[in-house]
């Protein structure tokens, strides 16, 4: 067992410098791949140390407290069971917030509600049918009032954002959050879902105009076309 | 290239591959001159690199003072508890 903060920190400097590189994460499980004889984490300096910046991050993400303790615990869970393969190529914080950040997609994924925007897209794997047979909008993108700095504050943004990503067909989806959300290169991500660098566009390409879409028809823009054209 | 120049779909997608890759600089010229033109491929793409924002700073940290939720200690030893059931 590691007893303090310092010598952990140290260690995962360490590994930096050997020059190994972690690649890839899954969504489910298994977030990092590496590190052999990394020591025992102490866990009850994890709760003590992050416990209350994870929960305060999934609070503003999902509407109850208790599905927000959930998924801290849920994050800790996977966290120590896969403290093998956590490499310190990022800092042990970052490393929990991206398990905690997937913990909250899937939540989402898993409790997707009735009320959206599935049924207002047309068919979702037909990305195609945005346009008209001269390569022009179908239905031309609205203007957007907002200002991501502070809608992302809004706990309507997010939750917006997470349902709509919900509602993204897996694979696009998946793709999505390896580049957007954990930064990941096209490379990686083709590595990572098996597939060639046209493929990941293609993917990427059909989870943005779905997302961008969806969060349009769920009343994110406000309604300007009148004005504006 | 069917024509001189992209159309919308033809945009969107080149938009959008803009932001995972450097495009050739034909096709940039061609999204150029085509977003120059059209308000709405340019609010598309403006719209899309909002979303990456978003989502890039959604690992902000919210910052935490005494009027923040926190989790509370009963929850905490719960927690812990059960990290220390993994074998």
């Amino acid at each position: 067992m590691i007893e303090a903060a310092l010598p952990l920190e140290k260690l995962a400097q360490f590994d930096t410098l050997t020059g190994n590189i972690c690649l890839a994460r899954s969504l489910d499980e298994g977030y990092w791949f590496g590190m052999k004889d990394s020591p025992k984490i102490n866990a009850d300096m994890w709760v003590d140390q992050y416990g209350d910046s994870l929960f305060h991050f999934a609070l503003a993400r999902v509407k109850k407290k208790e599905i927000a303790e959930d998924l801290v615990q849920e994050t800790f869970l996977a966290a120590v069971k896969a403290q093998d393969r956590f490499r310190g190529q990022s800092s042990e914080k970052t490393w929990l917030f991206g398990i905690l950040k997937h913990k909250v997609i899937d939540h989402y994924r898993k409790n997707k509600s009735t009320v959206h925007a599935r049924d207002l897209l047309h068919d979702p794997d037909n990305v195609e049918a945005f346009f008209n047979a001269k390569g022009g909008w179908q239905t031309r993108p609205a203007h957007w009032q907002t200002n991501p700095g502070k809608v992302q504050e809004t706990k309507e943004f997010l939750d917006y954002f997470y349902r709509c990503l919900s509602d993204v067909p897996q694979r696009s989806a998946d793709a999505f959050v390896y580049r957007e959300i954990d930064g990941l290169s096209t490379a990686e991500i083709c590595a990572r879902l098996d597939i060639t660098a046209n493929n990941c566009w293609v993917l990427l390409y059909r989870a943005r105009m779905l997302l961008r879409k969806c969060l349009e028809l769920v009343g994110f823009s406000r309604q300007q076309e009148g004005k504006s054209k | 290239m069917r024509h001189w120049m992209f159309r919308c779909n033809d945009v969107s997608q080149k938009v959008s591959q803009s932001l995972d890759a450097s495009l050739p600089f034909h096709h940039r010229m061609a999204v150029w001159m085509h977003l120059l033109m059209c308000r709405y491929c340019a609010r598309f793409r403006r719209q899309l690199i909002m979303l990456r924002k978003v989502s890039r700073h959604m690992d902000d940290e919210p910052s935490i003072d005494e009027t923040t939720a926190t989790l509370s200690n009963e929850t905490k030893e719960r927690i812990k508890k059960v990290l220390r059931a993994i074998p």
